[in-house]
C-alpha cells in the first residue's frame, strides 16, 4: 500500500471507487501467481488441491435441489479424491524415493512436525544398510524411540550378511517394541505417524515397520464434572482414548466384551471404537451402528458431540437419541445389559446406543441406594422435570385465565404482590426467564477467577433489587427460581438443554390459550416422542408400545428381582440373572416356591 | 431393527385396548351424559349398561367372523370381495363421512365447550383450530402413534374420571336416584339402543383388525374395553345424578364441567375445573384423531391409494370447516343428537354387520361349491 506523500495526494485527488483500503483479503485473487502457495520456499512436489468448489461461479443460475445436491456431492468426492491421490500406493524400495514422498505428503520442510530421522543400521560388512524412522513430534515417547527403536538397530545390532536383512528379522530380533505391525501400504504409514507410532523405514524393503510409542500430555483420570454422585465411583473419562477404553474394560473384565475401531473423517481421521458383548447385544443393532459410522462422509469428526449429531435418528430434535455420558460405571452397566457404546478419539465423553426417554432421567447412583431411597430421588426428578417444563407457563395461565381456581386468600396474595408491578405476566416472566438465562451461560463462560462474582450480581439483581424496583413481584421470583433448581435436578445435560428451551414454548402457550394451550402442546409433544425412534427402539419404551422388564422405569426395580435384559433391546440373552438371586434366604425360597421368577 | 423398508403399523394389545376406552369414554365430556338423562331421567345409569352389553355381543360375533373368514382384512376389503370395487367405495365413503361428521361435530362441541367455560374472550376460531392442528398431527401419526399416545394419557383419565366423582361426594344424594326405573324399562331400552352408537367399538374393529398386533388377543381387548368405559360411563352418571336432580340433567350439555365446579373438599381444593382442561384435551385429541385417521385410512383403502397420510390435511380442513358452519351450539348439539347419536347405530353397527354376514354367506356357499365338485 502506497503510504507516502506523493501516493497521499494521488489517492486524495483521484475520484475512483474501486479502490479499497485494505491490508488484507481473503477473497480470490487472480492476479497473484503465488495465491496458492503456502510459502516461499520451493515444495518438493506440489499437490494441486484447487476443486471446482473453489472456483468463484460468478454466474449464479437457478438450479433444482437435485442437481444443486448432486453437484455439491461430485464436487466434493472430487475434492476427497485429490487428497487422498496415491495414497493406496505401495511403500518404495528406495528410501531416497521414500523419503521424497514423505516430505510431499506431509508438507515438509515447512511442516515442523514431522520428524525423519535417518540413521544405519548397525552391520558387519562393508555394504551399509540405511534406514529412517518417522514420527510426529508431540505425539510420541521418545523414549521409545530412543531405546527401543534407534539403540538397538544403530548400536546393539550386527547385521551380517543379506537374507538378515529383511524387516521380518528386525522384528523378530532387534526391535524390542511392546507392539510392533508390518505394514505394506503407503495410507497405513500416513495413518499410523499421525496416530503417534513411529514409522521405521528400511532401505531395499516394500514394507514398513510399525512401533507403537503414543506418549503424548493428557489430563489424568479424574472426578466427573457433569454427573456427580454421593455413592458410587469417582472417576471420569479423560481425553484420552485408550485410557477411556481401558477404564471400562478394568470395570468389565469379560471376554466377551469387543471393542471395534474404525477412523472416521477425510482430511484427518478420528478414531471411532464401537463397544458391546459378544452373545449378549443384538448383532442386528451392532451392525446397524457399524453401517452408521462407516457411512459418515466427512472432513474431520472432532469429538462425541459432532458424531452423535450425524448417527442420530432426528438429530433436529430437542430431545437428544443417544446417551452421552462421562461415567466409566454407568457404560459398563449399560454394555452388560447389551446397549452399545461408542468413544470417539480423545473424547470425554462416551456414547450409548439406543436410548429410551426414561434413561435419561436416571443416574448410576440409582441402584447404589436402597430401593425406597432410589424411587423417592428418580420421583423427585421427575416431578423436577415437569416442574422445570411447566411451572412459568401454568404461573402464567393461573394468574391470566384461571384464577377461579385458586383459593381467596392466595389469589389476594398474588394480586397483592403485583400491584406494583408496570409489565403484564408474561413479560415479568419472560423478562427473569431471561435474567436466569443470562446467569446460567455467564457462569459457564466467566474466568474462574472472578466466578464467584456472578453469584453476588445475579442475586443481588434477581433477588433484591428487581423486585425491590418493582419490575417483577416477589411470588415470581420465588417460581423462577424454583425452576431454575428443577431444571438443575435433570441428570441429562442435553436432555436439560431441551427442557430449557421447551419451557419458553410451554409459556407462550400458557400466555396465549392458558391450560388448554399447555394441554395441547404437551399432548403433541408426547405423540411426538412416541413416534421418535432410537436405533430402531421407540423412544418411550418400555412404556409405549409397552414390552416387559419395566419395573426400572419411573421407579427404580428392585435389584434382586429384575431379572430380565430390557424386551426392548432383543438381547441374545434375556436372563440377566438367575431368577432365585437370594437362594440362602428363607422368605425368597418361599416364595420362588409359590411362584416363578418375578422379571 | 433396520429402519429401511415399509411395514404394517402394529398395535400391541394394551395400547389398542386404551385407545378403545378413550374412544367411548370421552363421551363422558360431551353431549351424551345429557341425552341418556333425558330418555331415562333417574334410570340413566342404566342405558350405558345395556349398550355396553349390545356392544358387547355384537363385538365377539364380528370378531368370530373376522377370525374365521377375513384374517388380516379390513371392512372395505371385505366390501369389495362381497360387493365388488364400486360397492366397496360406497361403503368406505359411508363409513369415511360418519366420521367426518363425528370429528366436525364433536370439534365444535369441544371448543364451545372451551369457549364457555376457560377462555370466554378467545376467539372460536383460534381455539378450533390450535385443536384441530393438534388432532391432524395426532392422526398423522398413524394408528400407532395414536395408540401408544392413549396408552401414555389413559391413567391420567381414569384417575380424572373417578377423581371428579369422588370428590363430589359431599353432594351426593342417593335418592336422587329414584325412582329406579325413570321413565320406565321400555324407554330405557330404547334410549339404550338408539344412543349405542357411542360405542363404535364394532365399526373401529372391522377397520383395525389387520393392525393389531395379536389378533388372538382381539376377544380380551374388546371385552376389556367395553367393560372398562361402561364402567366410566355408569359411574359418571350415577355422580351427576346424585348430585343434580333427573329434571336438571337432561338439560346441561357438559355434565363432567358441572359436577368438576360444584367440588368443595375445604376453602384449599376447590373449583378444580380448570386443572380438567388437562383430561379434557387430551381425551378428545386421541378420540379425534382415531375418527380423522379411520376417515383418511378408508377413503385412501376405496381409493387404493399408496398411504392416507396426504389426506389428512385435507381432512383436517374439511372437518373444521363443517365444523364450523352451523350457526351456533345448539344447532350443533341438535344435529349431533338428531342424526348421529340417533341413528348413528346404523353406520356403526347394523351396516359393518351385514357386510360381514354377506361376506360370511358368501364365502360361506362357495366353500360349498368347492366340496362339492370335489
Amino acid at each position: 500500500m502506497d503510504v507516502g506523500v506523493g501516493g497521499a495526494l494521488k489517492r486524495l485527488l483521484t475520484v475512483d471507487d474501486t479502490v479499497l483500503n485494505d491490508d488484507f483479503s481473503l477473497s480470490s485473487d487472480d492476479d497473484d501467481p503465488d495465491a496458492d502457495k503456502y510459502s516461499d520456499e520451493p515444495d518438493v512436489e506440489s499437490v494441486n488441491f484447487t476443486t471446482a468448489e473453489n472456483k468463484m461461479d460468478t454466474a449464479k443460475k437457478p438450479v433444482s435441489m437435485r442437481s444443486f445436491l448432486r453437484r455439491a456431492e461430485r464436487e466434493y468426492d472430487e475434492a476427497v479424491e485429490k487428497a487422498h491421490a496415491g495414497q493406496q500406493d505401495k511403500i518404495e524400495l528406495d528410501l531416497d524415493d521414500m523419503k521424497r514422498r514423505l516430505s510431499r505428503f506431509f508438507h515438509l520442510p515447512q511442516n515442523k512436525d514431522i520428524v525423519i530421522r535417518e540413521f544405519a543400521v548397525g552391520v558387519e560388512g562393508r555394504a551399509p544398510w540405511r534406514g529412517m524412522v518417522v514420527y510426529v513430534d508431540g505425539l510420541v515417547d521418545k523414549n521409545v524411540i530412543n531405546w527401543a527403536i534407534l539403540e538397538p538397530l544403530m548400536v546393539w545390532s550386527h547385521l551380517a550378511d543379506d537374507p538378515k536383512r529383511a524387516l521380518t528379522y528386525v522384528v523378530d530380533h532387534l526391535v524390542p517394541g511392546h507392539q510392533t505391525q508390518l505394514i505394506e501400504k503407503w495410507s497405513e504409514v500416513v495413518f499410523n505417524v499421525l496416530a503417534g507410532s513411529t514409522v521405521v523405514f528400511l532401505d531395499r524393503c516394500d514394507a514398513a515397520l510399525v512401533v507403537e510409542s503414543k506418549g503424548w500430555e493428557h489430563r489424568s483420570v479424574s472426578t466427573p464434572k457433569m454427573e456427580n454422585v454421593v455413592r458410587g465411583s469417582q472417576d471420569a473419562f479423560t481425553e484420552n482414548f485408550r485410557t477411556n477404553t481401558g477404564l471400562i474394560r478394568m470395570r468389565l473384565r469379560s471376554e466377551h466384551l469387543v471393542t471395534e475401531i474404525h477412523a472416521v473423517g477425510n482430511l484427518a481421521k478420528t478414531d471411532v471404537a464401537i463397544m458391546y458383548i459378544h452373545g449378549v447385544t443384538n448383532p442386528k443393532l451392532v451392525k446397524e451402528v457399524r453401517r452408521r459410522i462407516s457411512d459418515i462422509d466427512v472432513d474431520y469428526v472432532l469429538d462425541a458431540g459432532m458424531l452423535e449429531q450425524f448417527i442420530e435418528d432426528r438429530p433436529s430434535m430437542m430431545i437428544p437419541q443417544v446417551l452421552v455420558t462421562e461415567r466409566p460405571d454407568r457404560v459398563a452397566a449399560m454394555l452388560a445389559e447389551g446397549y452399545v457404546a461408542i468413544f470417539v478419539g480423545h473424547s470425554p465423553v462416551a456414547i450409548i446406543v439406543p436410548v429410551v426417554l426414561w434413561s435419561l432421567m436416571h443416574t448410576s447412583e440409582d441402584t447404589n441406594l436402597r430401593i425406597v431411597p432410589g424411587t423417592f430421588i428418580r420421583v423427585i426428578r421427575w416431578v423436577a422435570l415437569l416442574t422445570a417444563l411447566l411451572l412459568p407457563g401454568l404461573y402464567i395461565a393461573v394468574t391470566n385465565y384461571h384464577s377461579e381456581m385458586l383459593p381467596t386468600d392466595l389469589m389476594l396474595a398474588i394480586a397483592g404482590s403485583r400491584e406494583q408491578v408496570p409489565f403484564p405476566v408474561v413479560v415479568e416472566v419472560l423478562l427473569m426467564e431471561f435474567a436466569i438465562e443470562l446467569i446460567r451461560e455467564a457462569g459457564i463462560r466467566i474466568p474462574s477467577v472472578i466466578g464467584p462474582t456472578i453469584g453476588i450480581v445475579g442475586a443481588l439483581i434477581i433477588g433484591q433489587s428487581a423486585v425491590q424496583a418493582g419490575i417483577v413481584s416477589p411470588l415470581l421470583v420465588i417460581v423462577v427460581a424454583t425452576t431454575a433448581l428443577a431444571s438443575f435436578t435433570v441428570p441429562n445435560y442435553e436432555l436439560s438443554m431441551a427442557v430449557r428451551i421447551l419451557r419458553f414454548a410451554f409459556l407462550i402457550a400458557g400466555a396465549v390459550l392458558g391450560f388448554y394451550g399447555i394441554a395441547i402442546l404437551f399432548v403433541v409433544y408426547v405423540v411426538r416422542l412416541s413416534m421418535l425412534k432410537s436405533f430402531g427402539v421407540p423412544f418411550l419404551s418400555p412404556v409405549a408400545p409397552i414390552s416387559g422388564a419395566a419395573r426400572d422405569v419411573l421407579v427404580r426395580g428392585p435389584i434382586w428381582g429384575m431379572n430380565k435384559r430390557p424386551a426392548f433391546l432383543n438381547t441374545l440373552r434375556s436372563w440377566r440373572q438367575n431368577p432365585m438371586t437370594r437362594p440362602w434366604s428363607a422368605a425368597t425360597r418361599r416364595e420362588a416356591g409359590e411362584g416363578d421368577g418375578n422379571t | 431393527m433396520s429402519q429401511s423398508g415399509k411395514r404394517d403399523a402394529k398395535v400391541p394389545a394394551a395400547e389398542m385396548t386404551a385407545m378403545l376406552i378413550i374412544f367411548v369414554a370421552t363421551n363422558a365430556f360431551l353431549t351424551y351424559p345429557r341425552y341418556i338423562s333425558f330418555s331415562a331421567y333417574e334410570a340413566a345409569w342404566m342405558e350405558p349398561i345395556f349398550s355396553g352389553a349390545l356392544t358387547l355381543a355384537l363385538f365377539y360375533l364380528v370378531e368370530w367372523i373376522m377370525r374365521k373368514y377375513f384374517q388380516n382384512l379390513d371392512i372395505v376389503e371385505i366390501a369389495k370381495e362381497v360387493f365388488g370395487r364400486f360397492g366397496a367405495i360406497c361403503i368406505a365413503l359411508l363409513f369415511a363421512m360418519y366420521f367426518l361428521c363425528s370429528t366436525a361435530a364433536v370439534m365444535r362441541e369441544f371448543t364451545e365447550n372451551v369457549v364457555s367455560t376457560v377462555l370466554p374472550s378467545t376467539p372460536l376460531l383460534l381455539v378450533g383450530a390450535v385443536f384441530m392442528f393438534a388432532v391432524g398431527y395426532i392422526a398423522y401419526a398413524g394408528i400407532e402413534g395414536i395408540c401408544r399416545t392413549a396408552f401414555i394419557f389413559l391413567p391420567i383419565l381414569l384417575v380424572g374420571l373417578v377423581g371428579v366423582c369422588l370428590m363430589t361426594v359431599n353432594w351426593w344424594r342417593p335418592y336422587l336416584l329414584l325412582p329406579l326405573w325413570g321413565t320406565g324399562p321400555v324407554r330405557v331400552m330404547m334410549g339404550a339402543m338408539q344412543y349405542s352408537s357411542i360405542f363404535a367399538n364394532v365399526l373401529l374393529l372391522t377397520i383395525i383388525f389387520p393392525h393389531v398386533n395379536n389378533p388372538r388377543k382381539m376377544r380380551r381387548i374388546g371385552a376389556v374395553s367395553i367393560i372398562v368405559s361402561t364402567l366410566l360411563l355408569v359411574f359418571l352418571v350415577l355422580s351427576y345424578h346424585m348430585v343434580f336432580p333427573a329434571a336438571e340433567t337432561g338439560k346441561t350439555s357438559f355434565a363432567l364441567y358441572r359436577l368438576a365446579r360444584m367440588i368443595h373438599m375445604g376453602p384449599f381444593f376447590q373449583r378444580l375445573e380448570s386443572i380438567f382442561i388437562f383430561l379434557w384435551v387430551t381425551a378428545a385429541t386421541v378420540r379425534m384423531a382415531v375418527t380423522m385417521w379411520g376417515s383418511a385410512y378408508l377413503l385412501a383403502k376405496a381409493f387404493s391409494w399408496p398411504t392416507y397420510r396426504p389426506a389428512v390435511p385435507a381432512i383436517v380442513l374439511l372437518s373444521f370447516s363443517l365444523g364450523m358452519w352451523p350457526q351456533n351450539w345448539m344447532d350443533v348439539i341438535e344435529f349431533d343428537g338428531t342424526y348421529l347419536l340417533k341413528w348413528g347405530w346404523i353406520v356403526v353397527f347394523a351396516i359393518p354387520v351385514a357386510v360381514l354376514l354377506s361376506g360370511w354367506v358368501k364365502r360361506s356357499r362357495h366353500r360349498h361349491r368347492r366340496v362339492r365338485h370335489v
